[in-house]
């Protein structure tokens, strides 16, 4: 009978642990998954404030890619540090017809995260920006 | 002989029964505050996406020469978003431990038609 007993108390100590690593799994899954969010609003609210300055001062730049900057006519140097967001860097800038795909790298580890910067242009003018567009992470093959 | 085999095994079936029984119930608790918490999320997914589903139906509709103001009429009409100077500011879920956070800028959004700098941006706007 004892031998019995032996094993079913070991079946229940292992039922019983491996309900308890799924529950611990799943807790992880969950901070992971805010963790993710958290960064993702971070890189969106980066990308907002470069989108912001760049159509407050630097319109012209919207037009050009990010290594064209420095030589911009309508810019300097000094006034393109300001430029740097918050809480990420700025990767690469590439515009194309009616937008620019903007490629940012939040602050810690992880994956870039690309951002479209849809403008609308008249005939003579400036770019004027309209919207920010998501448009996912970037470098994950890597 | 057989008494004593019979009493501890009861002993360690009752040990065993009353240990699995107490790691069980926290597991099950532990699953239904991770349901829990996973609904928080999706729910505050769902407000952060809403809102800037609407902030983005003003896009490219000049509201205000100032961003502030632009900032400012926005914060107004879409709460919980509020205005912080020129930018707009969400945060939920801060009460249930899931805090999301994001900036808007107006500017960005194309609401907003002024080329004046934020505090602490280096302006140039008037070689512009």
């Amino acid at each position: 009978m004892l031998p019995l007993a032996l094993a079913v108390a070991l079946l229940m100590a292992l039922s019983s642990l491996s309900f308890q690593a799924l529950a611990l799994q799943q807790r992880r899954q969950l901070a992971l998954l805010l963790h993710q969010r958290q960064r993702e609003d971070q890189a969106l609210s980066a990308a907002q404030r470069l989108a912001g300055r760049l159509q407050r001062q630097h319109r012209c730049l919207l037009a050009l890619a990010d290594h064209h900057w420095p030589t911009a006519p309508c810019s300097d140097l000094a006034s393109l540090e300001a430029l740097s967001p918050e809480g990420a860097s700025l990767l690469a800038y590439q515009p194309g017809d009616g937008r620019g795909e903007l490629l940012l790298q939040p602050a810690g580890a992880g994956p870039a995260v690309a951002f479209a910067l849809h403008w609308h242009q008249q005939e003579g003018g400036e770019p004027q920006l309209q919207r920010v567009q998501e448009l996912g992470l970037r470098g994950l093959e890597g | 002989m057989k008494l004593l085999e019979v009493i501890l095994a009861s002993v360690v079936f009752s040990l065993a029964s009353s240990v699995s029984l107490q790691v069980w119930s926290s597991g099950a608790r532990w699953t239904l505050q991770a349901e829990e918490q996973r609904q928080q999320l999706m729910a505050l997914d769902a407000e952060v996406l809403g809102l800037q589903a609407r902030l983005h139906q003003y896009r490219g509709q000049l509201l205000a020469q100032n961003c502030a103001t632009a900032a400012s009429w926005l914060a107004a009409a879409l709460p919980p978003l509020q205005a912080d100077g020129a930018l707009l500011h969400l945060q939920v879920g801060a009460a249930a431990g899931a805090s999301r956070e994001r900036w808007y800028d107006p500017a960005a959004l194309g609401v907003c038609a002024t080329e004046e700098a934020l505090p602490g941006e280096e302006s140039d706007a008037a070689t512009l």
